[in-house]
């Protein structure tokens, strides 16, 4: 067994799929350089990522899956889990090593395992289209901050682009610490720094840098949301499985 | 005015939350103007209440005062319960401002009857035409047909709206008459028919104009109460077997 370092991008996996042929390895354990604790009595390999690598893989894998299938090899990449990253090796090796349509192989735990982890990635985007609020800011931008369990930000975009096209907009990631923004022509990839004041614990934007009307607004929603409840039906089991609670601290009905 | 506001959302939300209807979905709508808004595709609840419903749409009702008397509804004219309409631009307001928050998928608007149908339906219809014509909305909009409402301002109605509906009320022509002897089921039928003729007019010429505009795409659809009159089972089925043939 040979231990396989890598960068924990898309290409280090895809370029030690490469490695791994190319080194006729047959049994490789695939962590991520973050999660890698050095074993003295452990051979590691460390993969660098090569753009030309992890295009021939991926290319070679378009050629034997459908595009629904390449999709959810992205997406299961997004869950950043330990184990997906070694699912995913795995599954590209199973991919390759047999004849067309082996991807239908439930039965196999690898595509079992991937397709289980882009449902779930699937399941957390879904919730951030509907779980984020919007605030607008005094210069017109909303602004709205998420800590999803999975890496969503890259499958929302297209999302909130096609829907929010006449306001600018910003969505930020705080567990990644990165974000979108929208500047009514394209989205881009930014990074900021919180000040003191505009903490990231905290759910609510402070109101000097809110444009006068948010405030209303999200009372108004409250308000909403209060009054469409029937009291005499309550269900909270149902609710908190539709609304899980951890979800709970960046919507803006669920603040007291 | 921020309390008045407050206290109308309360009033007329509160009156539209028994309305079964919260879909957001069927509807193919494209963002096509750099406008806001997008229905296109698969609905998304926002937020769910804590009986477990889902929050997808802004339901409420633009006034719940109302010239009948029905057994059934809370906003029955002999009903003694607070009373407000909002105007025909708090709705607008409303349903941007929630929109671009990203809480809601579109507007659910109905409506008590004040005057007569045509008087209300007017303006339903102006709110509509004013979102997507001044504010350039391309979410989600489902409109009630008020009973009684002239055939021209459906038509123009359907031309804005995704989702159209009528209720039939009750399943039986006499059921009605027990529990809300102001309608009959004539006045519900031929709106019903008529915008299903429509949509079959506008997608026949879509198929050969491709400038065609959209006619109520989600297509439309009725309720009623089951149980509250001592019908039968099959007496209440033939309403259903009714409205299979108006809908197909």
């Amino acid at each position: 067994m040979e231990l396989y370092v890598f960068d924990g991008t898309l290409e280090g996996i895809l370029t030690a799929v490469f490695d791994s042929y190319e080194r006729k390895a047959s049994l490789v354990k695939l962590v991520s350089s973050e999660h890698h604790l050095p074993d003295a009595f452990q051979e590691t390999f460390t993969v660098i990522s090569e753009d030309y690598k992890a295009k021939r893989v991926w290319n070679g894998l378009i050629k034997k899956l459908d595009k629904e299938w390449m999709k959810r090899f992205y997406k299961s990449f997004l869950s950043e889990q330990p184990q997906t990253f070694q699912d995913l090796f795995d599954f590209a090796h199973y991919i390759f090593d047999n004849l067309p349509g082996a991807e239908n192989n439930f039965g196999n735990p690898v595509v079992l395992a991937v397709s289980q982890m882009d449902r779930k990635v699937h399941r957390e985007k879904h919730r951030m289209e509907a779980f984020i609020r919007f605030q607008q800011t005094g210069d017109g931008i909303f602004y709205a901050h998420i800590d999803p369990d999975f890496n969503v930000l890259p499958l929302i975009s297209d999302h909130f682009r096609k829907r929010y096209a006449d306001q600018k907009w910003i969505i930020y990631d705080l567990k990644r610490k990165y974000g979108l923004f929208y500047d009514l022509e394209k989205v881009e990839e930014i990074t900021f720094d919180f000040t003191t004041e505009m903490s990231s614990s905290l759910n609510a934007l402070p109101a000097q840098v809110l444009d006068p009307k948010e405030e209303l607004y999200s009372l108004l929603w409250k308000d909403y949301f209060r009054s469409t409840n029937i009291p005499a039906r309550k269900n909270m089991k149902l609710h908190i499985r539709h609304v899980p609670k951890r979800y709970w601290k960046y919507l803006s009905e669920k603040q007291v | 005015m921020f309390e008045r506001i407050r206290e109308k959302l309360e009033i007329l939300a509160d009156a539209a939350k028994y309305d079964v209807s919260c879909s957001s979905s069927g509807s193919n709508r494209k963002n096509h103007n750099k406008g806001i808004g997008d229905a296109e595709g698969t609905g998304i609840c926002h937020t769910y209440t804590e009986d477990g419903r889902c929050v997808s749409l802004l339901k409420i009702l633009l006034t719940n005062h109302c010239i009948y008397d029905c057994a059934f509804c809370v906003s029955r004219r002999s009903n003694d319960i607070k009373r407000a309409a909002f105007t025909v631009d708090e709705v607008v307001e409303l349903t941007m401002n929630f929109y671009r928050r990203n809480y809601i998928e579109g507007l659910f608007l109905s409506s008590g009857i004040f005057k007569d149908g045509d008087y209300t339906m007017e303006r339903l219809l102006r709110i509509v035409k004013k979102l997507r014509v001044d504010e350039k909305f391309n979410g989600y909009i489902h409109l009630k047909t008020i009973p009684g409402a002239s055939p021209e301002l459906l038509h123009e109605a359907g031309l804005y709206a995704d989702r159209m509906s009528i209720n039939l009320e009750m399943p039986t022509e006499v059921g009605l008459k027990l529990l809300a002897p102001e309608k009959s089921h004539e006045d519900v039928k031929k709106p019903l028919d008529q915008i299903q003729k429509s949509i079959v007019q506008y997608k026949d010429e879509k198929a050969l104009i491709k400038s065609t505009p959209k006619f109520v795409p989600a297509g439309q659809s009725t309720q009623m109460v089951i149980g509250a009159t001592p019908e039968s089972d099959k007496r209440s089925c033939i309403p259903l077997m009714l409205s299979t043939k108006i809908f197909l």
